[in-house]
């Protein structure tokens, strides 16, 4: 269980720019289930998902995984923690101009230590489940757009994260390769997964794999679904 | 005033670990008052955060401390040429009512920050930072001392006057010198060297005791506490005597000298590191925290290693020191 208990985030504190992006949300996600945050543009949405993955600290209140407080975790604990238990993927997908897909995908497991043949392996088996290995040496920079969200996807599970956090995950896609994404995120919520989303995408909504709906609207939540 | 570069060096070390540690003490200070992890207060997050920044700086700055005894303990000997009647550091450190307590204070404070240094690396180790409110209290105590320190040098190096007879180190450390050190000087062999051994003994058994079976940790530190003034008081009493060959030399100070072959600068840091590695052991090995439940015996049992093997390093230093020298007692 991920549980934010009256979490609020202020960029800019005390300075005249001062802006609260999210404030004093109370939300619980069980593990195992799709979770989507639903809100217009500068709802509050990517903060949030920011928040429960530990990439931002809360200005007050506190994050918990499992029952234990991660917005009090030393940077060190964090980023383990982090590495460990969360994929992301971006909404501008974030990958590594100049390096190939291939070396995009392998760059998370890099600080784990783990073997380099078996990081390599791996990110191979990943890039062929999303039907990219024909672009495993490709530069980032030529991939096409729903090429790109795969191997941003391949990154997120190269650690084999229990929780993917997707930013948008269909918001610079057409239907098709809207659809062919949500159909990977279904599967791996099939293997057990836990999945958060933030979208105003019609077409995630509609596809059923949406289990707990979240109503984001001015940093604060409106209504939780189911 | 002696503008030596390794005063000013002091000086300006003293000045900003006390500059340091002050701010410091304000934080810690606001820290114990409002330190609520069960809380998600803006300001228990805002707390969260200093806390891994000072904590940080506090122990860069102490760490870089250390070193400043030896470096005082090296300007003090070199000064000695400057004052009529001094033959060592004591003769410096006599020459104005500053220098003893300025010595004294960076002793205390050389092993304090040893062991604000040990809990600050422990608390780390905890994903809950469990020492939190142990090591700003620690702290607390360590602010005022770092000001004095630096109070203490700066009226000491001021108040130099070239022109002042001091009195030799024979003045202070005779055994017909009164007070603690001629006391300790007056010591009988009798007592001081079965004293020492006895002290000795029993601090590494302790230790030894913790690297074995993880028992006595706690015991340990405090005999290596204890272990310390009486190591310095037989230095004194007996071993200063054995290396200078002389019965009524007992001054701590001339060890430092090359013509007593530097044994001082052999014999003080393998008692000091032994002590503050000693005093660490102990405190991590009383930490019951559950999430340094396998950290903290761990590194109690780093330090007690790093603590026995310095300790038995000093006795075996004392006892070839002794077992060479000419003098018969």
């Amino acid at each position: 269980m991920i549980e934010l208990v009256a979490v609020s985030k202020v960029y800019n504190a005390g300075r005249p720019n001062q802006y609260s992006a999210v404030r004093g949300v109370d939300l619980a996600i069980e593990h195992g289930r799709v979770t989507a945050l639903r809100g217009p543009s500068g709802s509050g949405k990517t903060t949030l998902l920011s928040l429960i993955g530990g990439l931002t600290r809360p200005s007050s209140g506190r994050v918990r995984l499992d029952g234990r407080d991660i917005s009090a975790l030393s940077e060190r604990f964090l980023t383990e923690l982090r590495r460990a238990t969360f994929g992301f993927v971006f909404q501008q997908f974030q990958l590594i101009r100049g390096l190939s897909a291939l070396e995009n995908v392998m760059l998370p497991a890099v600080p784990t230590g783990r073997p380099h043949a078996r990081v390599r392996a791996r990110a191979l088996e990943l890039l062929e489940y999303l039907g990219l290995a024909a672009h495993a040496a490709t530069r980032a920079q030529w991939l096409s757009g729903g090429e790109a969200q795969r191997v941003a996807i391949a990154r997120a599970l190269i650690n084999d994260p229990r929780v993917i956090i997707a930013d948008e995950p269909t918001s610079h896609l057409d239907s098709a390769l809207s659809r062919q994404i949500l159909a990977i995120l279904g599967e791996l919520r099939g293997q057990g997964r836990t999945l958060i989303l933030s979208s105003h995408d019609p077409l995630v909504f509609e596809s059923g794999l949406v289990e707990h709906l979240v109503e984001v609207r001015d940093g604060r939540l409106e209504a939780a679904g189911p | 005033m002696i503008f030596q570069p390794a005063a000013l060096a002091l000086l300006l070390a003293s000045s900003l670990i006390a500059l340091m540690l002050a701010g410091a003490g304000v934080f810690a200070i606001h820290l114990l008052r409002h330190w609520n992890p069960a809380s998600g207060s803006e300001r228990q997050i805002a707390l969260e955060r200093g806390t891994w920044l000072v904590s940080s700086l506090v122990g860069l700055t102490l760490l870089a401390s250390l070193p400043t005894l030896a470096l005082f303990a090296r300007t003090a000997d070199a000064m000695a040429p400057f004052f009529t009647g001094a033959m060592c550091a004591v003769g410096s450190l006599r020459a104005n009512a500053w220098g003893l307590p300025a010595f004294l204070v960076m002793l205390a404070l050389f092993f304090l920050a040893a062991a604000w240094l040990v809990l600050n690396h422990l608390d780390r180790l905890g994903w809950d930072a469990p020492l939190t409110r142990r090591k700003y209290r620690l702290l607390l105590a360590l602010s005022p001392l770092a000001m004095l320190q630096a109070g203490l040098l700066w009226l000491y190096f001021l108040n130099l006057n070239p022109e002042v007879i001091t009195s030799c180190c024979g003045s202070l450390f005779g055994p017909a010198a009164g007070g603690v050190s001629g006391e300790l000087a007056a010591l009988p062999l009798e007592i001081a060297r079965p004293l020492f051994f006895l002290a000795l003994a029993a601090t590494l058994a302790a230790g030894a005791a913790y690297l074995a079976r993880r028992r006595f940790g706690r015991a340990f530190g405090w005999l290596a506490a204890l272990n310390l003034p009486v190591s310095l008081a037989a230095i004194v009493a007996f071993i200063a005597p054995y290396i200078y060959e002389q019965p009524n030399h007992h001054c701590p100070f001339c060890l430092l000298q090359v013509e007593h072959g530097h044994a001082g600068w052999v014999l003080y840091p393998l008692l000091f590191l032994g002590t503050a590695a000693g005093l660490g052991a102990g405190l991590a090995a009383g930490v019951r925290a559950g999430s340094l439940k396998d950290a903290a015996p761990r590194m109690a049992a780093a330090l007690a290693g790093i603590a026995v093997g310095a300790l038995t390093a000093f006795g075996g230093a004392v006892a070839v020191y002794v077992w060479r020298s000419n003098l018969v007692m």
